[in-house]
This record gives structure tokens, C-alpha cells and sequence, in this order.
């Protein structure tokens, strides 16, 4: 086998040895299999993968003979991973749920499309919190991932079998969605790039929804240059998403020379002392380096988690209901029709899954949804309005991206509240369906992974690519 | 605040709604999880809404244009094989009337 240096290999120099013949695919795709098999499920035990795809070796041939022919991308041969959460024709994708367990997929999500066509290589299904819903992987039916930093802890999440898998180089770059954080916080305490793309960049089609009116596929990779090539290959619109954003939105130029950032510092206080230390040596270098830092105070950002804790369960429990036992997934049989659901939603979710669909149809029922439903709907437009004027003068918002360090597994078992306040920073993009990003703040070594996060404007996302490349690797 | 407490019986009577079957002991955890849970998302009660914010919540249709249907059967095979229970083609559904 050939010996490649996995650990700081990017899109880009892979592409260069493909071209030049220094290691074929093959020999390219074997090295990071080669990792799986060594610490996925044994060795390490990171998790990061639930299965790998059946079709590997098709895939292999199809991008060699893309440069042979001399019609390779960048993307040609690129070992790729995917989250459960994202459709893959033919192959299991069953959102790290028991109600999907072996449910095979009838179509390929349009970004699937879109990257086999530039003949990347899928390697398999990254491990989730079901559904997506989570910070931690911990709600995955099957096992919770662990952080290739240090294993007794967690790799975040919900994307976190996709960060995992870049961060113990079991691939080069991988895709995951962002709702509320979940490639952001992931990316954060594994010490990786994770970023969400403006609300409707890219297609949603083919990614299994929790809120619709936040999620978004998102890349995650060690470089933010990877990053963009990932993002720039998956935008455009697509038939079967309505909600993405006309491809002219794209052609404007938002990069400066000049940028001009605020911190909301109020905001960030009830951050652990490790994650200030951090963030505030991080704000300390990049105005040394001439950057323009202003602390704000933006009174709403306070309120978002309740907004979002509050609009996501209702989106959860409407999408949810597609899952029923009758069409696809899991069955369990039951004395009649309504008996067989309830025993299939019951057996078949896990705990967070269930609490999410009875708190929506709680905020959603006759006598609360005023109180809850439509007043967090309102203030969704309000938070929008605010960043809207802060956006006028500023160009980015930074923040650390989660207020701790990646916590030990198990330590926030049976409290979700604690889980939910770590999405305290990233689920303001969400709920503003603005853009984002997740860099390592990198200021001191040996400690635990710290990052940073900014947010822009809607559209705004090749300045929030130019700043975070100016600033990250 | 803490005014808001969720029961066992509330968890049994959403979890019905939500077509859920739930064992005692989780009706149990679920009244304490979501009452910490819903007593935290009510802070938005107290937050004022500004009145030049526009409310339209961006009502519009963002399904695919009903147009360019696929070839009749198409998908069928596929579908069909990701249904648990089928008979000659057809899904196979319980009862909807009990006797």
C-alpha cells in the first residue's frame, strides 16, 4: 500500500498526486478505509461510521476513469462522508433511528447527485443524534461517536459521526446538516472547519427533515478552502427544493478588504472560563492583527434558544408523522391501524425523538399556540429585523461557538435542557436562516479543541468563506 | 414561571395525540423533562414585540410546480420494496373499524 500523509492532505494537493499519478484512487480511497477498519468499530471505537456504502468499488473505477479520460474535478476520487440523515440510492440510510433501521433509500439526495457526478467517493453513513436531533451523538440509536481528541468525551453533534470522520482522517471531507449547531459544535470541539450555508444556498432534497424552515446540508473539513469546494459544488437550485435561493443571489461579490466585526460580550459571559480564555485571546490577536472589533449589545440574541426551542418541536412533530410503520421503515404490528403506529412510533423512536414530537404538538394544541407557537414565529421576525440593522454596520458576528468544551460521554444523561444550552450561539444563523461558520481558534495547544464562530448576512457566505480563510487554515 | 407544571397525565394525553406508546416509567421522566423544558421556553412571554416588525412570516409556496410528472410506474418497484407488508402490489393496512 502506499503511504500517504492523511493528517494534513486537502482537496487540492489530493488532487494534484491523483493527477500526477503519484497514488491512484484506489490507493487514496484504501488509506482512509484502512483507518476505519482500524478505530472505527474496534481499536478506538470512534463510531464515526454506522456502515460503509456497497458500492465503493464501482465508484473507485467510475473516478479513475475520469482521469484517464482527463475529465477529472477536484473533486474526482475525493473519499467523502455522509450523514445518515442524507439520502443515498440503494444504500441504508436510516438516520441513526431503530424506525429506519434497515431502510434503503429510493433516491439520492440532489447533492449526492451533484458530487457523484463529479465523481467523489461516498464511503459510508456518518452516525447522528436520531434524526439530527441532538448536540452530543448520544441520542443515536447505535452508540454515541467519540472525539478523535480524546475518547472519553464526545465528538458533539448532531453531525458528529461526520466530524469525527474527518478529524481521525477516516475521509478527507464530509457532508452533514445544520439545524440548530450541528456541524458548527461538532466542528468546534473535534478541532475542525464546519460551516452552514445561508437558509436555500444548497438543495434540501434528499435530506430526511427535523425543521424545515432551518435545516441545511453543510460541509465540514479541516481546511476552510475545502470547505468552499464542497459548498460551491453542492449550491444551485434544484427543481425538487423551491426554497433555494435564485442562482444570481450568487453572482454578487460581498468580499472587502475591510472587514468590520461585533461581539455581542454579554451574550458570551455565561461561557465556561476555558471557552472565554480562550475566545477573548482569540479577539485579543485577530485586533493586533488590525481588525476592526466592536462590543455590542444585541438584547434579543438571549431570547433565540427559547424561540428555537419552541419552533423546532413543532416542525419536529409535523415532520415527523410521516413515519408510521405502513410505507418504509420498521413495523410493529399491533390489534388495529391506530395501535400499530403507536407501537412502531413508540418502539421505534428513541427518547429525544419523542420529546421533541410531544413538546411541538404541546406548543402547537388549541389554548397554547398562541402563547408559544405564534409569539415565537413573531419574535423569529423580530430576530431577523435586528440582525438586519446589525448586518447594515457590521459584517460578522463573532462568538465562540459553543460556551464549553466537548463535555464527558454521559455526563448530561437525562437533562436535555443542558443539551440544548450549548446550541446557546449557533442557533441564531439557524433561526435568522442567515450563514455561519466554525474555525478552531487555535491559541494555545495541548488543551481541548476551542472554536470560534461567525455569522453573517443571508447571502452573505463568500465573505464568511474569505474571513474565516484569512484567519483559519 | 414555574407555574407551568407538566403531569403524567398530560405526557399520556399528548403522547396520544402524537401517537406515541409510552411504558409508565417514561411517562414519568417525560412530565419532569418537559416541564424543566417548557418552563425555560417561557421566558418569551415577557419579551415585548416591537410593532414596526412586519408579521407576515413569509407565507409562500415552496412546494415543486405541480408540472413535468415522471412516467406512470416509474418508481413503483422501488417504492413497493420499501414497504413492510405488501400483497399482490398493494400495501397491506390493519383494520380501521373496530368490529
Amino acid at each position: 500500500m502506499v503511504d500517504i500523509d492523511l493528517q494534513d492532505l486537502t482537496i487540492r494537493e489530493a488532487h494534484k498526486a491523483l493527477k500526477a499519478g503519484e497514488y491512484s484512487v484506489r490507493d487514496l480511497v484504501d488509506a482512509y478505509l484502512a483507518n476505519i477498519e482500524k478505530d472505527n468499530k474496534k481499536g478506538k471505537g470512534i463510531n464515526a461510521y454506522l456502515h460503509l456504502f456497497t458500492d465503493i468499488d464501482e465508484r473507485v473505477e467510475i473516478a479513475q476513469k475520469m482521469f484517464a479520460e482527463g475529465s477529472a474535478t477536484e473533486l474526482t476520487g475525493i473519499p467523502v462522508g455522509l450523514k445518515a440523515i442524507i439520502a443515498k440510492k440503494g444504500q441504508i440510510t436510516n438516520a441513526s433511528s431503530k424506525i429506519l433501521e434497515h431502510y434503503k433509500a429510493t433516491y439520492s439526495a440532489t447533492v449526492v447527485e451533484k458530487l457523484e457526478k463529479q465523481g467523489v467517493i461516498f464511503l459510508g453513513s456518518t452516525n447522528t443524534d436520531e434524526f439530527a436531533m441532538g448536540a452530543s451523538t448520544e441520542n443515536s440509536a447505535f452508540g454515541v461517536t467519540k472525539n478523535p481528541v480524546d475518547t472519553s468525551r464526545i465528538a458533539g453533534g448532531s453531525s458528529g459521526g461526520s466530524v469525527a470522520a474527518v478529524a481521525a482522517n477516516m475521509c478527507l471531507v464530509a457532508l452533514g446538516t445544520d439545524t440548530g449547531g450541528s456541524i458548527r459544535e461538532p466542528a468546534s470541539f473535534c478541532g475542525v472547519v464546519g460551516m452552514r450555508p445561508t437558509y436555500g444556498a444548497v438543495s434540501r432534497y434528499g435530506a430526511m427533515p427535523m425543521g424545515s424552515s432551518f435545516d441545511q446540508i453543510s460541509p465540514t473539513a479541516k481546511t476552510v478552502e475545502d470547505v468552499q469546494i464542497v459548498f460551491e459544488a453542492m449550491r444551485g437550485t434544484d427543481d425538487y427544493d423551491m426554497t433555494v435561493l435564485p442562482e444570481d443571489t450568487w453572482q454578487k461579490d460581498n468580499t472587502k478588504d475591510k472587514y468590520k466585526i461585533a461581539i455581542p460580550r454579554s451574550l458570551i459571559d455565561g461561557s465556561s472560563d476555558e471557552v472565554k480564555a480562550v475566545f477573548n485571546s482569540f479577539v485579543e490577536k485577530i485586533r493586533t492583527e488590525g481588525y476592526d472589533v466592536e462590543d455590542i449589545n444585541i438584547p434579543i440574541l438571549k431570547e433565540v434558544l427559547a424561540i428555537y426551542y419552541i419552533l423546532i418541536p413543532a416542525e419536529v412533530s409535523s415532520n415527523l408523522a410521516r413515519y408510521d410503520g405502513m410505507r418504509y421503515g420498521s413495523k410493529v404490528d399491533g390489534d388495529n391501524l391506530w395501535d400499530t403506529y403507536k407501537k412502531t412510533r413508540g418502539q421505534g423512536f428513541g427518547d429525544e425523538v419523542k420529546r421533541r414530537i410531544m413538546l411541538g404538538t404541546y406548543v402547537l394544541s388549541a389554548g397554547y399556540a398562541d402563547k408559544y407557537y405564534e409569539k415565537a414565529l413573531a419574535l423569529r421576525e423580530e430576530l431577523k429585523s435586528e440582525l438586519a440593522k446589525v448586518y447594515e454596520k457590521y459584517d460578522f458576528i463573532l462568538t465562540p461557538t459553543a460556551p464549553v468544551v466537548a463535555p464527558k460521554i454521559g455526563s448530561m444523561e437525562g437533562d436535555p435542557l443542558t443539551e440544548y444550552l450549548m446550541d446557546i450561539f449557533t442557533v441564531t444563523a439557524n433561526t435568522a436562516q442567515t450563514c455561519a461558520i466554525s474555525i478552531p481558534a487555535k491559541v494555545c495547544e495541548g488543551k481541548l479543541p476551542v472554536g470560534v464562530q461567525f455569522m453573517s448576512a443571508q447571502e452573505n457566505d463568500d465573505a464568511l468563506l474569505d474571513i474565516a480563510k484569512k484567519l483559519g487554515r | 414561571m414555574s407555574d407551568i407544571k407538566i403531569t403524567k397525565g398530560q405526557v399520556e394525553y399528548l403522547a396520544s395525540l402524537a401517537q406515541l406508546e409510552l411504558t409508565r416509567q417514561e411517562m414519568e421522566k417525560f412530565a419532569s423533562q418537559l416541564t424543566s423544558i417548557l418552563q425555560y421556553v417561557n421566558r418569551i412571554k415577557d419579551v415585548e414585540l416591537s410593532d414596526d416588525v412586519q408579521r407576515n412570516f413569509n407565507n409562500v409556496n415552496t412546494f415543486r410546480n405541480d408540472d413535468n410528472p415522471h412516467k406512470a410506474g416509474e418508481h413503483r418497484d422501488a417504492i413497493l420494496e420499501a414497504m413492510p407488508e405488501t400483497k399482490d402490489n398493494l400495501l397491506v393496512v390493519k383494520k380501521i373499524l373496530n368490529n
